[in-house]
Formats: structure tokens, sequence, C-alpha cells
């Protein structure tokens, strides 16, 4: 009975571990530091997913950087 | 160059303001600096991501500063595709405390292209931006905007 408890509290902290670790990721993947928006020529106002948003950012930031 | 009018009251055209003794595209792009003092830096890019002109300082690496708005632009264009559309009028792109770039689709796949400070009001700056579009079209169009390319890139 010991054993069993000792091991469900094993298995109940990886899986808590396991967790925490994916919404860290999955905050890290999701962030953007930046705005992006682009106007269609129709008018509409479209906002890329965060990772196109990002890339948008990268890029703008060496420009800005190459730019002085 | 003739002193230029304030915001809003009696503006001259771009080409007039277009210096003369360099191309005709830097011209214009240094009327949309004096213009809208905001902008950093300009520039004109052809549909094939070739920049046509710029207003970039002497020292900067022009041919990466050009790469980076074409690789810019390319992702633009293929974001507005994937959303079904078929061009892009503007993209806003703010580096939080770097600053912003900007860019106005042209016809013909050309991007006129712009960076600022942070606090720029980029409303305004787009607002100019737009402005110079068609005489912008007009040169690269025209292909008058060629005599200066050289001492551009």
């Amino acid at each position: 009975m010991r054993k069993l408890l000792g091991g469900l509290v094993l298995v109940g902290a990886a899986a808590g571990a396991g967790f925490v670790v994916r919404n860290y990721l999955q905050d890290r993947a999701s962030a953007v530091q930046g705005e992006v928006r682009i106007t269609l020529d129709g008018g509409a106002e479209i906002e890329p997913d965060p990772a196109v948003a990002r890339e948008f950012v990268d890029i703008a930031r060496r420009v800005l950087e190459i730019s002085g | 160059m003739p002193a230029l009018k304030a915001r809003g009251s009696g503006r001259m055209g771009m080409a007039e303001r277009g210096a003369t003794g360099m191309g005709e595209l830097e011209g214009l792009l240094e009327g949309l600096r004096s213009l809208s003092g905001e902008i950093r830096t300009a520039a004109v890019l052809s549909g094939n991501g070739d920049v046509r002109a710029s207003t970039v300082p002497p020292g900067v690496d022009r041919e990466r500063y050009g790469a980076m708005l074409a690789a810019l632009a390319g992702l633009a264009r293929r974001t507005v595709r994937e959303a079904g559309g078929d061009g892009f009028a503007q993209a806003r792109i703010g580096a939080e405390e770097e600053g912003y770039v900007l860019l106005v689709g042209l016809s013909g796949g050309g991007t006129l292209a712009a960076t600022t400070d942070p606090d720029a009001r980029v409303g305004l700056v787009l607002y100019d931006m737009r402005n110079a579009r068609s005489e912008l079209e007009r040169v690269m169009g025209s292909g008058e905007g060629t005599a200066g390319e050289g001492g551009s890139e």
C-alpha cells in the first residue's frame, strides 16, 4: 500500500512538472514583443498569427538596427 | 528647394519638392522626409525586391537594409495572400523601443518603406506616405527614377 501511494505521488509530481513546462513553452512561443498590423487593399485589417508576427518584428528590429 | 509649408496648409506636390541633382525617386523620398519629420529613413522597392532609391545615411549597409526591407515586404504579401487578399495597402510593424517599420504597397508590386522612432505619430507618417504613393508610382512607371540609382545603392 505504501509503495502504491509513493508511486502515485511520483506520477502526480511528474505530471505536474510536465504541465508547468508545457505552459512555459507555450507562453514563450506566443509572446510577441511588438505589434503588427496589415491593412489590405480593401481596407480590412489583419493581424498575423503569433509565429508570423514574431518573424515580422524580428526582421523589423534588424532593419531599425541597421538604419541606426 | 522651396521652403516646406506647415502640415495641411497648401502642401506642395512631392515632385515640386523633389531635389534636383539626384534621382527623382531620391528627391521624392527626401521631400517625404522633409514633410514628415518623424521619418528616420525611407526607401522604395521595386516589385522584385530591389531597392530603387533610399535615404539611408552614409555608413549604413544599404544592401543589407534593402534585403531586410524586401524580406518584410515579401512576408507582408505572403500573409495577405494567405488571408485571401490580393495586396496590402499598408503595414505597420512596431518593434517596441526600437521604433516602427512602415510599408505602403505601390502598384506593380513595389513598396514604399520608412522607419521611425518609437514615439512617432505613425498614423500621420502613414498618411504622408500614402499621399506620396501616386507620384512615386508615376516616376517608377515612367522609368525616370533610375537616374540616381547608381548613387543610391
